[in-house]
């Protein structure tokens, strides 16, 4: 049976990271300070697990449309254009405005 | 691990600790795996993948075995977010294309095309290099180093130079990718 390209993704990127991972030569030379600065910033934030995780998921959604279905933004009357990132509000916003247009449902 | 022993989790401060201690090579190495995992997330880059991670990490919603190492830990913690990732836009899909209602293990049309996208992307990175794609494609089938070198008529020494090559184009993509 032919595996799904989404299995074959998966199975590739492992593979690329297991590559990366057993790589005990010398790195090349890279600019690490980003890195740094991601670590840096995580730290400071306060925890909010599910927040964070959930936001992701509205996030995921709403780029998700914004990419594929720019139809809808002007029927939901939204600022976010798919090219920036929307504020926490705007994604609330437009889920809130999704399930009442009827575009998507509520988990049960 | 050992069955039936429970693992043992970092603190936050042993996680800190560990954080403030990594090496530039880990470092590197952290920038380049999340590199890969955001490979196809239309919706986050490295650092969102990154950033995500460590969050994860600190506030103790996925816990750091002892004797796990870091890089390791973070690598396996991206993964799992670029999958939800990955089903969020398959539930998004289906949403927008009022089908709801599919089978949630059946595969939706839009993410595999962005699946098959994406490995598009991939391979055009090692373009030319017959042996690189070789392997590429090996990994993707799920195929042992082996079966690899068995399919592509490559002595381990040939296989060890591709994956040379493969490692250093990924560091450069990594190194390329400033978002």
């Amino acid at each position: 049976m032919k595996r799904s390209a989404t299995a074959q993704l998966d199975s590739l990127l492992t593979g690329l990271e297991q590559l990366v991972l057993d790589d005990n030569a010398a790195p090349l030379v890279q600019d690490t300070e980003q890195v740094r600065q991601v670590i840096a910033r995580t730290m400071k934030r306060p925890a909010q697990p599910k927040k964070s995780s959930l936001l992701i998921e509205k996030l995921s959604l709403l780029r998700e449309l914004g990419t594929r279905r720019p139809d809808l933004r002007p029927k939901l009357g939204l600022a976010y254009q798919g090219t920036s990132r929307p504020t926490a509000q705007e994604v609330d916003a437009l889920i809130e405005a999704m399930v009442n247009a009827g575009e998507i449902k509520r988990d049960k | 691990m050992v069955k039936g022993v429970p693992r043992v989790l970092a603190s936050r401060k042993e996680l800190e600790a560990a954080l403030a201690s990594l090496s530039e090579a880990e470092l590197a190495q952290l920038k380049q795996l999340a590199s890969i995992r955001a490979m196809g997330l239309a919706q986050m880059d490295w650092s969102d993948l990154l950033q995500e991670a460590l969050a994860r990490a600190l506030s103790g919603s996925r816990g750091w075995p002892n004797g796990v190492p870091l890089v390791a830990f973070l690598a396996q913690t991206m993964r799992s977010i670029a999958n939800e990732s990955w089903q969020a836009a398959q539930r998004a899909d289906a949403a927008a294309s009022d089908m709801a209602d599919r089978q949630p293990e059946s595969v939706d049309p839009e993410t595999e095309a962005a699946a098959a996208e994406t490995i598009r992307r991939v391979r055009a990175l090692f373009d030319g290099d017959a042996e690189a794609l070789a392997v590429l494609e090996g990994l993707a089938q799920g195929a042992t180093p082996a079966d690899i070198q068995r399919a592509a008529s490559m002595t381990p020494h040939q296989y060890a130079a591709a994956q040379k090559r493969i490692r250093r184009r990924l560091a450069k993509h990594s190194s390329e990718t400033n978002l």
